[in-house]
Order: C-alpha cells, then sequence, then structure tokens
C-alpha cells in the first residue's frame, strides 16, 4: 500500500459504521479528519479527546446538496473518502466533490457490482464492501 | 422507439401514457410495489418492480435496448445514478432526467445528461408568469 503522506487533509463523508471507524483510525495516528453527516448524533460514537485535541473535526451538513458541501467542504481536502451507506447518494456525492469542488482522489463506497464498474471506470477509487467480503471468504477456503 | 421511464408517479405516468398512446414501447421502473399495480391497472403490464440502487431492475427492463431514459424521481441522487449508468453502462443513446435544482442540472450537464428540467425551477417561473397576468409588475431579474 502506498504511503499517505502525513499532511494530506481527508475528508470523510458519512459517519455510520464505516466513516466513524476510519475517521478514528485516521485521527488515533495523527490525522486531521473533517467528518460529514446529516445527522449531529452520529456523532456521539467518535471519541471526545480526539475531538477537543482537533484531530476529528465532525461538521453537520447535507453532502447531497451541493451549496451545502461547497460551505462546509475544505478546500484543501486531498483526498475525500465517501460512505453515506446508500449507493445512489455516494454516486452523486463523488460526482459533486470531483466535479464541483475539484478534490484529487475521491474514495467511493458502491457496493452494487454494475455500478461500482461504471465509477471505476470513470476514474473513482471504488470500495466495494459485497466483494472485499467476497474475497475474503474465497480466501479462507483457499487456505484450507 | 423503446422508452424506460424511472419512477411511477404523476409525472411518470403521464408520460408513459401520452408515450403509449404515440404508439411507443414503454417501461416504467418503480421500488414501489402499489405504484407498479396502479399504473399497469391503467396503462397495462409496463411496470418492472425494482429500486434504482440496484442496476439489475434497468437490465429486467431490457435497458441494452432501450432508445430513450427518462428518469422522474423524487430522489435527485436516484436521477443523477441511474441516468448515468443508462448512458454509461448500458450505452442507451438519449437520457433525460428531471431534477430539483439548479446546481444538480448543471451536474447532470457536465455528465452529458442530454436534457434536465429543474421543475422547482419551472414551477417558479411557471407562478410568476402567471401572477404577471393577473396585473402585478414582476421583475424576474431583481
Amino acid at each position: 500500500m502506498s504511503q499517505i503522506n502525513m499532511m494530506a487533509k481527508i475528508s470523510i463523508i458519512g459517519c455510520g459504521n464505516s466513516g466513524g471507524l476510519i475517521a478514528v483510525s485516521f485521527a488515533n495516528i495523527g490525522y486531521q479528519i473533517d467528518i460529514i453527516d446529516i445527522n449531529y448524533k452520529k456523532f456521539k460514537t467518535l471519541p471526545e479527546n480526539l475531538i477537543s485535541e482537533g484531530y476529528l473535526n465532525p461538521i453537520v451538513a447535507d453532502a447531497t446538496k451541493i451549496e451545502n458541501l461547497k460551505k462546509v467542504m475544505d478546500p484543501e481536502s486531498n483526498i475525500c473518502i465517501i460512505l453515506s451507506g446508500n449507493d445512489s447518494n455516494n454516486a452523486l456525492i463523488s460526482q459533486i466533490v470531483k466535479n464541483e469542488l475539484n478534490i484529487p482522489k475521491v474514495i467511493c463506497e458502491l457496493n452494487e457490482e454494475i455500478t461500482s464498474e461504471l465509477y471505476l471506470s470513470l476514474g473513482f477509487i471504488v470500495i466495494n464492501k459485497n466483494d472485499l467480503f467476497k474475497k475474503n471468504i474465497l480466501d479462507l477456503f483457499e487456505r484450507d | 422507439m423503446y422508452i424506460i421511464i424511472l419512477g411511477a408517479g404523476t409525472i411518470g405516468t403521464s408520460i408513459a401514457e401520452i408515450l403509449i398512446k404515440n404508439q411507443h414501447e414503454v417501461a416504467v421502473i418503480d421500488s414501489n410495489e402499489e405504484k407498479c399495480k396502479l399504473i399497469d391497472n391503467k396503462l397495462g403490464s409496463i411496470s418492472v418492480l425494482g429500486n434504482i440502487s440496484l442496476p439489475n431492475s434497468l437490465l429486467n427492463a431490457g435497458i441494452s435496448r432501450a432508445d430513450l431514459f427518462i428518469s422522474t424521481t423524487k430522489n435527485d441522487a436516484k436521477n443523477m445514478l441511474s441516468c448515468q449508468l443508462a448512458k454509461d453502462y448500458f450505452k442507451v443513446q438519449y437520457t433525460v432526467s428531471i431534477t430539483h435544482s439548479k446546481e444538480i442540472s448543471r451536474l447532470l450537464d457536465t455528465i452529458n445528461v442530454n436534457y434536465t428540467i429543474n421543475i422547482n425551477e419551472h414551477i417558479t417561473n411557471e407562478l410568476i408568469a402567471k401572477i404577471k397576468m393577473l396585473g402585478f409588475n414582476i421583475n424576474v431579474s431583481n
């Protein structure tokens, strides 16, 4: 895996199980993370100390609205990870982040095979949970 | 022509009805079983039950032989993704979508959806035109 520059500014959209977990893991090793969710209650799971020390910056906003996202998203972000938990919202947010905010690296969760294939071909970095799960299970079988 | 419409709401149903009267072959996709039944009762068996988050519903509707794809849902994320799948993955020649904001319309233009209709803007303009007809002096550029 290639090294990520420690100066990289990472924005994460969606503070569900995956988004929260990734935000906390990066913040724990010293990254400054903006995490955006429409529902402030989702931020309750984030460790208080990481927020008060400035490693985690929770922002309440509806990321599917272009104007909202433009207001809250740091234009200096190098990487945006999109994990809203819904393929069509993730697709829309990816397009906004790429075309309207010009963030260089967009990583997006898409769990439908055809949608992930399309977005890969459009130049996005795609995470497909179903695919990862399938690969892990197959690996387990091959190991036996 | 074979035309696929996403959304069996008021707009989707009216367009389907007009297109069928004009001898076009039409399929309407909706995730709501009741709405599918309603449109089938009204216009014949044209509905395909399915969610756009599952592109398989596009396949079930026969997207690969469609000439035109029209997205009419209330959700702009679904409108965008379905048009993009239709256009870039299934190579449908023409895609048209409704949207609910000028920003999303602009985004759909950048991904080359043929036509986008911002229904909120449309309704606002219509209302202003009618109010003007009542004799009110309204300057829209203000």
